[in-house]
């Protein structure tokens, strides 16, 4: 389905990928937004040089175009700000025994590993959608938690995704909502199908990360899923793959270097129509890095 | 159903009581027949092999008492369902051993000039019924091929029934959906699979028109048929056959199924007031429907309304994941076979 509307802006619509800024308040689900004509974006952008972040670039080293038409940059700072982790885990029947165990201790060495200003939630999924843990600085319930999983089941993979982007916390300029999302298979009992979640993930502004668990060792004979890899771009994150469940815990980990490691650069868009879909570009000028970053925001009609 | 599952599971590690394995066997079916209660009736039966199953069931068809043949079919209907989400090979065992069971209430042919037509024709709907809430139960896990072993029976009972031609449309319907050419990477791949989802949803159209012209008032049939016009991409004519099963839909779940697949046609419209309203109203219908929180929460957040959108996704607690919850996830699940079945038992 083609996108056709989006959302009001918001004044802090973190997300990982894009914040607008604005002035005039409003009020929606009981939290203050703002509206204004002229809207600072902010975008979340990773530079990686194989594994291993980029550190110490600056202003002139970044170009951004929206919509094709080149941009200032504003500013660009290593971002600091505490994240709001939402774990998206599957729990399907075949992730029982070792990779459960795996699974378990990945997203336990994960949970113990954030900082303590950082606040994080769990969800699990089969053919249903378990909201294990709101999202919670409470290491001690996301650990027992985490302990208490089984495996049994489908994989309802799509509606999970999507239900854990609308879970995300309510944005705000204090934390940085990401989703990791970890699956060992294909979708099979989703409502939505993957064209829909993409487009979803498209408008979500929630920084995705995605973690899969592919070759012999999943007793699959899927190759990995084209469609995860298409959800971590359009989320500006990326897929990690791992060929046996006992890469799980380094790959979290990996993850987590990586969130800790990103730019936060901001621009006030010139000379591009506001509403609408903006497809933005991030491109390095001297320097050397993957950069990876959301393919661009929506601005609904008003 | 896991919850029931894992209390029978529980049970298995009982030991035997010190008793003949046919009077342990009779007296769990006559406390289902007094309870309904399958999970707690079945205990003393966990943990029996096979061959102490078709044992005890082939004494109870001796006995040839047409209450208890029920009953008995009908309590291995219940552990196949319970079952059947773990170990689809499982509930075939319990399924093939409850197949024997309400066979064995019809009359042999050679005795049936006896019968009135009134039971016969009574019988001839409980076998029926049976072995189509047994094929359901596979189409509910995605199983096809032991789906259409049970539909076949179904068929052989009652072949112009709408609800079993309904059912073997719905195994066709359902093996086209897992038939996804975007599931590959490989062109030829992906041709072969797309080739061979044509071809089901032809078998499954051809089931679907025997069916409502079975019975133009049974409602499944439309509603079903809708959805292979949707899946094959003719919104058009996708359309009148929803409307139509949605004005014949009595039944909850089948108000809930028309509801849901009329919202996806008008999101693929673009019509997003009008799927608003459809998932509204499967809500309102079943409201710990996962699928319909998700296709209403897509729907608001296509609209422009991002914040709606999470308000739908935060009110929505998982739900205990009974086979009512099951029948409503999938879709496939013939709930209102498996109540109508437990009805007559509990008479």
């Amino acid at each position: 389905m083609a996108a056709r509307a989006g959302d009001a802006m918001t004044r802090s619509i973190a997300a990982g990928g894009l914040i607008v800024l604005g002035t005039t308040v409003a009020i929606a689900l009981g939290q203050p937004t703002f509206r204004s004509g002229v809207d600072v974006v902010n975008i979340d952008v990773s530079v990686m040089n194989g594994l291993s972040p980029v550190p110490g670039l600056t202003i002139e080293q970044f170009a951004i175009t929206d919509n094709g038409v080149p941009q200032e940059v504003q500013s660009v700072s290593l971002d600091t700000v505490p994240l709001s982790l939402t774990i998206v885990l599957d729990t399907s029947g075949s992730m029982e025994g070792e990779r459960l165990r795996d699974l378990i201790d990945a997203g336990q060495t994960l949970v113990k590993s954030l900082r303590a200003e950082d606040a994080a939630a769990l969800i699990t999924f089969a053919e249903s959608v378990q909201f294990k843990v709101a999202v919670t600085h409470d290491r001690e319930r996301l650990l027992a938690s985490l302990k208490g999983l089984n495996a049994a089941g489908f994989t309802s993979l799509n509606d999970a995704f999507f239900l854990a982007m609308q879970l995300r916390p309510i944005e705000t300029f204090e934390s940085r909502p990401v989703v990791l999302v970890f699956s060992d298979g294909h979708d099979n009992t989703s409502w939505l199908s993957a064209a829909q979640l993409l487009e979803a993930t498209r408008r979500s502004r929630t920084l995705i990360h995605v973690v899969e668990l592919v070759g012999a060792s999943t007793g699959s004979f899927f190759s990995p899923s084209p469609v995860l890899g298409d959800l971590a771009s359009a989320g500006g994150g990326r897929r990690w793959t791992a060929q046996s469940s006992r890469d799980l815990r380094d790959l979290f980990g990996k993850v987590l270097n990586e969130l800790r490691s990103r730019y936060l650069l901001s621009y006030t868009p010139k000379a591009v129509a506001r509403e609408g879909w903006h497809d933005v570009k991030v491109t390095l000028k001297g320097a050397r890095g993957d950069v990876t970053a959301r393919p661009g925001y929506f601005v609904a009609p008003q | 159903m896991i919850m029931r599952v894992a209390a029978i599971a529980v049970a298995a590690l009982l030991a035997q009581p010190d008793r003949s394995a046919v009077e342990t066997y009779r007296e769990a079916v006559a406390a289902y027949l007094a309870s309904g209660n399958a999970a707690e009736s079945v205990k003393p039966l966990v943990g029996w092999t096979n061959e102490e199953f078709e044992a005890a069931v082939q004494a109870v068809i001796r006995r040839a008492d047409p209450k208890e043949l029920e009953a008995a079919a009908a309590l291995h209907l219940e552990i196949g369902i319970a079952v059947v989400g773990l170990s689809t090979g499982g509930a075939q065992a319990y399924f093939e051993h409850g197949s024997k069971l309400v066979d064995a209430v019809l009359p042999p042919a050679a005795i049936r000039r006896g019968v009135s037509a009134e039971r016969l024709n009574e019988m001839t709907m409980v076998s029926a019924t049976w072995h189509r809430v047994a094929a359901s139960a596979f189409l509910s896990v995605n199983d096809g091929v032991r789906a259409r072993l049970f539909a076949n029976r179904a068929t052989r009972i009652a072949p112009r029934s709408a609800a079993v031609l309904t059912v073997q449309g719905m195994i066709d319907e359902v093996e086209a959906g897992l038939s996804n050419p975007d599931d590959w990477d490989g062109v030829v791949q992906q041709i072969s699979s797309s080739r061979e989802r044509g071809r089901l949803l032809v078998r499954a159209e051809e089931s679907f028109r025997a069916a409502m012209a079975a019975d133009p008032g049974y409602p499944l049939a439309p509603i079903r048929m809708g959805r292979v016009e949707f899946l094959r991409g003719d919104f058009k004519r996708a359309q009148p056959y929803l409307e139509r099963g949605s004005g014949l839909a009595r039944e909850p779940r089948h108000q809930f199924l028309a509801a849901m697949f009329m919202g996806a046609l008008q999101l693929e419209q673009n019509n997003l007031t009008a799927a608003r309203r459809s998932f509204e109203r499967a809500l309102v219908i079943a409201p710990q429907s996962q699928n319909a929180v998700a296709a209403l929460s897509f729907v608001e957040l296509m609209s422009g309304r991002a914040g709606r959108a999470q308000q739908i996704a935060r009110a929505f607690t998982s739900a205990r994941l009974d086979e009512a919850w099951w029948a409503y996830k999938t879709g496939t699940l013939d709930l209102e076979g498996l109540q109508w079945l437990r009805q007559r038992v509990r008479k």
